[in-house]
């Protein structure tokens, strides 16, 4: 193994390798960051410019782009409040505070060095532990995915700590515009309305532009009056170290997340986009100042910027040793592996080790050369949209919106789908309906219907078939989350107030 | 409160809206919209109580104060997507994008300053244009003229 790392090595310590990689970090923190542009399209979008290359150059240049576009969702989580792609949902609670506060060059340095952080140590699993990882992979069935999607449904009860009947009944909103459109198993039409187009379901990506874009130019618009969209900020003298440190002082909240990122990642159909919020949510309970997040916290970007990126590295776990993708964007480059007459599975590693230890490599200096960059473009995209005026940045956000949405399926309807839910997301956030637990329900709906009636069918051969979602000691531990998470923010509060209270009788003893 | 109020039923009629599509659907199509329905209706129930028993938290009323702004801005936004289709992707965002930046303007309009962003919209879109359709060969929408 250590004799295939330092030959890897040798591969990627070219000017020429190195030069890729940069490119491909450039262009996929522009995907990233623009709202629409998906990881899995950027790194689609891009295998036909990997077709001359050879394999392991071709992985090299496919692995950037993904790295960075997951990190680029940061970019515009942080200054616009949209998120650039589902992996970034949970940066816009603290990330876009933060900016509002004029610390939005702060927030993305966060972001870059919790990214950088999470993406090393999603690469350090996979390529220690990809093995024993992918075997606990595979106990999860359609019972634990079930379950795995109420946990992340729980996360509501954090998220909406204001008022968690408003989170639950966004949730519930968004699980029910997931089942809009053919059912995954039966194949029954529901809820078109006698709309032919509304039979390819209600698109993720488009409800997300819609849920978060739409209602943030609308608040620009109905806030005309300010010139600037941002608080233009004051440069702090040494940023860069400064944040560096203390973003490294939180290791904690750094390896949960990392950690979170890459386990979730592992699951197939899971992905960043679940990653961050667990991740949000993981660190608001542990947290001794819960209070303090959605208001601009730095912990709270970390958790799902470090999560997010841990993903990448995660997702590829099933995918060498098992031959599954664990996303959407793994399964393309399992596409780009058999291309290369690479077929991806447990003798990958034994056949072909210098292939795939030179590519696991790459992503891992890949991962530090995304500090460099980001720093960069993400100076320079922040002081852009600070400067820009909002007669200006409105129209903008319009027209991404617009291009984005048209984009994943070159389909006019989906746009006025996208423009339809923006204005009831604007509606619904006035009444402090926020797009985060939309969005959720909307992400775990599909998780959550498949292992639902799969489990149901396999329940069948037992006397009742309800009981297949007790059976497996993995779903109990999953419902104890479940319990834990819902429960928390309660504890949390009457703790709260009986620390309050102890505190307030020895202050006046 | 009103606002809660006003939601919550919405959000009871839109659950009572769904019921009755499930009904001739197969068993494995319908049980899990079922729950959510049943979930949807507890939940915006408990709602309606709550504004009862402990007043709302709603902190925004239910009509924005810039409406004059906001409307305009939907229609222009609506017209747009569809423009698209009829006049492509280059000239429907050039018109729009103007439109509203027009509109949005909080100084005088003057001639200068809308053929400067006329330019500067048709610059960064034909560069959009170039990058995404032409090297990309990401599809745009596209209509009679580019």
């Amino acid at each position: 193994m250590l004799e295939s790392i330092a030959v890897s090595f040798s591969h990627i310590f070219t000017v020429k390798v190195i030069l890729m990689i940069i490119a491909g970090l450039f262009g996929g923190l522009i995907a990233g960051a623009l709202p629409g542009l998906t990881a899995t399209m950027a790194v689609a979008l891009l295998v036909p410019f990997t077709f001359t290359m050879s394999p392991t150059e071709g992985l090299i240049v496919l692995g950037a782009i993904y790295m960075a576009c997951i990190y680029g969702g940061a970019f515009s989580a942080i200054l616009v409040n949209t998120p650039g792609t589902p992996s970034s949902i949970g940066t816009t609670f603290d990330g876009f505070p933060m900016a509002k506060k004029g610390e939005g060059e702060r927030a993305i340095l966060i972001a870059t060095f919790s990214s950088a952080y999470g993406g090393i140590i999603g690469v350090i699993f996979l390529l220690f532990l990809s093995p024993p990882l992918a075997s606990v992979a595979l106990k999860f069935g359609p019972p634990e995915y079930f379950w795995m999607a109420v946990f992340g449904i729980t996360i509501i009860s954090s998220l909406a700590s204001k008022n968690v009947l408003k989170g639950f009944i966004g949730g519930a909103i968004g699980l029910l515009i997931s089942t809009i459109g053919i059912a995954p198993i039966g194949g029954d039409v529901r809820f078109t309305g006698g709309f032919p187009q509304l039979q390819g379901g209600i698109e993720l990506i488009v409800a997300l532009i819609g849920f978060f874009c739409i209602p943030e130019a609308l608040t620009m618009i109905s806030n005309r009056t300010q010139k600037f969209h941002l608080t233009e900020a004051k440069h702090k003298g040494g940023i860069l170290l400064k944040t560096f440190f203390a973003v490294m002082k939180r290791q904690g909240n750094l390896l949960r997340s990392s950690i979170l990122g890459t386990i979730v990642g592992i699951l197939p159909g899971a992905g960043g986009s679940v990653a961050n919020l667990v991740a949000y949510n993981e660190a608001l309970r542990v947290s001794k100042t819960p209070e303090k997040f959605g208001t601009g916290t730095a912990d709270g970007i970390i958790a799902t910027e470090a999560s997010n990126n841990a993903v990448v590295g995660g997702g590829m776990i099933p995918l060498v040793t098992l031959g599954i993708p664990g996303a959407p964007p793994d399964a393309v480059i399992y596409g780009v592996l058999l291309l290369h007459g690479l077929r991806p599975g447990p003798e990958l590693f034994t056949t072909h080790s210098e292939v795939v230890y030179t590519f696991i490599m790459s992503l891992f200096v890949a991962t530090l050369l995304m500090i460099p960059v980001g720093v960069i473009a993400g100076r320079v995209l922040h002081r852009t949209v600070v400067r820009l005026p909002i007669r200006f940045l409105a129209p903008i956000i319009f027209f991404l919106t617009i291009i984005g949405s048209y984009s994943i399926r070159n389909n006019i309807t989906d746009v006025y789908i996208m423009l339809t839910l923006g204005i009831i997301g604007y509606v619904l956030k006035r009444l402090d309906f926020h797009p985060g637990p939309i969005t959720l329900g909307l992400i775990l709906g599909p998780i959550g219907e498949m292992g639902f009636v799969q489990a149901l069918l396999m329940g069948q051969i037992l006397p009742n078939k309800w009981m297949i979602f007790f059976i497996n000691p993995l779903s109990w531990m999953l419902i104890a989350m479940s319990l834990l998470s819902l429960c928390w923010p309660l504890f949390m509060k009457r703790f709260s107030k009986r620390w309050k209270i102890k505190e307030m009788t020895v202050d006046e003893s | 409160m009103k606002a809660d109020r006003i939601a919550s039923i919405t959000f009871i009629a839109v659950a009572l809206l769904f019921w009755p599509q499930t009904g001739d659907l197969q068993y494995n199509c319908s049980i899990f919209p079922r729950l959510l329905i049943i979930f949807l209706f507890l939940l915006s129930a408990g709602l309606l109580v709550q504004t009862f028993l402990v007043g709302s938290h709603a902190t925004a009323s239910f009509l924005p104060t810039n409406l004059p702004y906001i409307i305009p801005s939907v229609i222009v936004a609506f017209f747009w997507i569809f423009l698209l289709d009829i006049l492509g992707f280059i000239v429907s965002s050039v018109m729009c994008l103007t439109a509203l930046t027009f509109f949005l303007d909080l100084q005088k309009p003057t001639c200068k300053r809308t053929i400067s962003s006329i330019v500067v919209y048709s610059l960064m879109l034909f560069f959009f244009w170039l990058i995404f359709h032409r090297f990309l060969l990401v599809p745009l929408p596209t209509g009679y003229l580019i």
